[in-house]
Parts: structure tokens; sequence; C-alpha cells
């Protein structure tokens, strides 16, 4: 996914947290989140926070995949949870 | 239980990337892969030469004499694994998904409830998932 409007980390860091991401570790130049109900050490998401990285779009670019990829996930498994509710497999 | 320092060791990397890759933020990709390749201290034993490992690792994204430095600067801060290290360490999944990770310094025969689980020295054993109330002892 590439943004038409890279955002600013920050607000994307901030959406984040609102969203129950948990602040996992942080660095010079970045932030690492971790997933809402995951255990923080593992798979976290990197936000490079230094915008005069060369790094930052394709970082902050890489961050929204991840979101993405994520979203496309959990639709798939609604599907399919929906599915089996409606043929009253579960309830 | 080791935390791989990946904070640390992201900003490390920053630091000694070459000149050619000045003001980078890279470091934190980096750190990720070299947790995932099992280079990083508090990692599994997996490999026997973390060092060799790290170098690859980092020869993906640079040129090998590169990563011959950066994996050297990573070695001198003591952020690889020590290859020598014969620890042995057991994994404890929980049904709700949490681990918990015991490290033992050698071979351990560890109780785990009514089990008595072998790990030899320099292994990891994964349990799990095992109810919330057995706890992993170190058996007499």
């Amino acid at each position: 996914m590439t943004a038409e409007k890279v955002p600013d980390w920050r607000r994307l860091h901030e959406l984040m947290l609102a969203a129950g991401f948990t602040e996992a570790g942080r660095g010079r130049g970045h932030v690492r989140l971790g997933w809402p109900g995951s255990p923080e050490s593992r798979g976290t998401l990197v936000l490079c926070t230094d915008p005069t990285a060369p790094e930052y779009l394709n970082m902050l670019d890489a961050a929204l995949d991840e979101l993405a990829a994520a979203r496309d996930r959990g639709a798939k498994a609604r599907d399919v949870l929906e599915q089996l509710r409606t043929e009253g497999i579960i309830t | 239980m080791i935390e791989p320092p990946l904070d640390q060791v992201a900003d490390l990397i920053d630091e000694v990337l070459p000149p050619l890759y000045a003001g980078s933020r890279r470091g934190p990709l980096i750190a990720a892969d070299l947790d995932s390749a099992g280079c990083l201290i508090g990692a599994a034993p997996s490999h026997t030469d973390p060092a060799e490992v790290a170098r690859n690792v980092l020869g993906c994204r640079m040129s090998l004499t590169e990563a011959a430095t950066v994996t050297e600067a990573l070695a001198r801060a003591g952020m690889l694994r020590d290859p020598n290290s014969r620890a042995s360490a057991i994994i404890v999944l929980r049904p709700d998904g949490s681990r918990e990770q015991t490290v033992y310094p050698d071979a351990a025969n560890v109780r785990l409830g009514s089990r008595i689980v072998a790990i030899p020295a320099g292994q990891v054993r994964i349990v799990g998932p095992v109810p919330d109330d057995i706890e992993p002892e170190r058996a007499p």
C-alpha cells in the first residue's frame, strides 16, 4: 500500500496506540509497537521517527502494508466465522 | 529469560553502518532480521556460529565486507549469542497464547506437572499448551 499522502509518523503512532497497540521499544529514530493482544517482544511493527532518514517513506509505507495485510486477514477470518454461524455450526 | 536488546542493537547498527548509508535508520529492520535468524543474545542455540549467520543476514543488505565490519561491532558489544553457550531452555506455551521461557546453564531435567522433560545441553524444548496451573520446575 502506498499512501497518497504519507501520514506524519506521530499521527500514525497516536492512532495505533488508541487502537490498542503497545509501545514495545524505542531507539534513536524508531519506535516499535506490539500488536494488540500479542507479546510485546515479538513481531513488532516499526515506525521510523526520523523524517530526514532516507528510509522514512519506505518504512512508513511498510508499516501501512502490514496494517493492510492484517486487515485483509481479519476480514477473511470474519467471513469464515460468519459462514459457520449462518450454517448453525457455531453460535 | 533474556530478551534480545533489539533497540540497542538497532541503534548500534545505525551507528556503525558504512558511510554509504549515512543517516540511515534501517537498524531496527536489520535487528529484527538478526533476531529472527537467532543471532542475538537470548536466542535459542540453533546454530553453532551466530557470527557467520549474522554476516550472511547482513550481507543481504550490504556488501559482505561491510557485513563483516558490522558483525564485528555487534560481537564486540556482546550482542551476538555466545557460540560456546551450553545453555538449554524450556519454553512453555500457555493456552492464552503467552509463552514463558526458562533458561538453564546446562542440560536439565525439568518436571512439568507429572512429566519429566529432558533438555540436552544447548537445546530448546517447546512444551505446550499446558494448563495455567502447571509450573515448570527443575527435577531433583
